[in-house]
């Protein structure tokens, strides 16, 4: 009775590959524009989104140590290894580090591919436990988490894409 | 939570939820407001976001009526597109009506409640069922996905231009 485990994944895969798509051309300077002062620019958004997969299926639902830190990559994008973006201020985003957007994806490939792995490996049974998320200090269900991970990183999807839209246009 | 359609269900109620929670307390002015000329507004993304969820699963997978027709939503919303949601253009896209949202958020509601009754009856053998439209053939595994995705791709730009108008915490 895991068949709707497929369109999950399906879904993941499906933000992900626009994900690519939708900041395929962008140029350095378009990667950091903010429309507003406390509005988060496009390498940023990128760059939260890989931390988000990494955390939830490495840290938070497996209990393991995410990739960010294990495989070294906060120290290859030089930035602290408690870094993940929730909760930042304004300043901290405009003050990004303008990072190499490739090697933030050969970071966010492995953060997906673990994620992927991680659902492949839960049962429907897994689904009805919870785990705790010391960063959000509550207990969530696995099952939740699933959905919350769609939600939020396809929101996050949508603002990539409107910020290219306002720097590009229709179809630009 | 027992079952990964359960799963679905509860990321489609999140980003329900949290629309709701965004377009609280906004003035009509906000809601139509355009960051750039050929940049949606709130009005337009809520409209379409319902439509979006009524024609993929009440109409696509149930194979019926959309609750926009069943429901007589044009007449209720003032919206009279006839079929207006897929690649309006930028003139297009600003000329939505004045609408209510509040009867906007009305329809969405009827949407969802009859949206859940489809995919509460979805067995997991319907999932490999197939849509075709012209040469493109997606399956219901898929569209579950996608209304997922792009549901919550529209939502996280309501939620970037409430953020522009009104900063990291208004």
């Amino acid at each position: 009775m895991s068949a709707f485990k497929v369109p999950i994944k399906s879904g993941l895969n499906e933000y992900y590959g626009k994900l690519k798509q939708t900041v395929e051309g962008l140029t350095p300077a378009e990667l950091l524009w903010q429309p507003g002062p406390e509005s988060n620019h496009i390498l940023w958004t990128v760059w939260h989104m890989a931390r988000v997969s990494d955390r939830w299926a490495n840290s938070t639902v497996l209990g393991g140590d995410e990739l960010w830190e294990a495989d070294g990559w906060a120290e290859r994008l030089g930035m602290p290894v408690e870094k993940y973006g929730r909760g930042e201020t304004p300043e901290q985003v405009r003050d990004f580090p303008p990072v190499n957007i490739g090697l933030v994806f050969e970071y966010f490939d492995q953060s997906h591919a673990s994620l992927l792995a991680m659902i492949d490996g839960l049962d429907e049974s897994d689904l009805a436990r919870d785990v705790y998320a010391p960063y959000r200090d509550d207990s969530l269900n696995i099952g939740w988490i699933l959905g919350h991970i769609l939600a939020e990183e396809s929101q996050h999807l949508g603002q990539v894409a409107y910020i290219r839209g306002m720097i590009r246009g229709f179809d630009g | 939570m027992s079952s990964f359609k359960d799963a679905v269900k509860s990321g489609m109620n999140e980003y329900l939820v949290d629309l709701k929670t965004k377009l609280e307390g906004l003035t009509e002015a906000e809601i139509y407001w355009h960051a750039t000329l050929g940049s949606n507004s709130i009005a337009w993304l809520v409209w379409h976001m319902a439509r979006v969820e009524d024609g993929w699963i009440n109409s696509t997978i149930a194979g019926g009526e959309s609750v926009w027709d069943s429901g007589n939503w044009a007449e209720r919303t003032g919206v009279t597109h006839e079929n207006g949601d897929f690649g309006e253009t930028d003139d297009e896209a600003p000329s939505l009506p004045v609408v209510d949202v509040g009867v906007v958020i009305d329809y969405y509601d009827a949407v969802r409640a009859a949206a859940f009754e489809v995919i509460d009856d979805m067995t997991d053998e319907d999932l490999s069922q197939s849509f075709t439209r012209g040469n493109r053939s997606v399956t219901w595994s898929w569209i579950l996905g996608h209304v997922l995705v792009e549901e919550a791709q529209h939502l996280g730009q309501v939620g970037f231009i409430r953020g522009m108008i009104r900063g990291l915490n208004g």
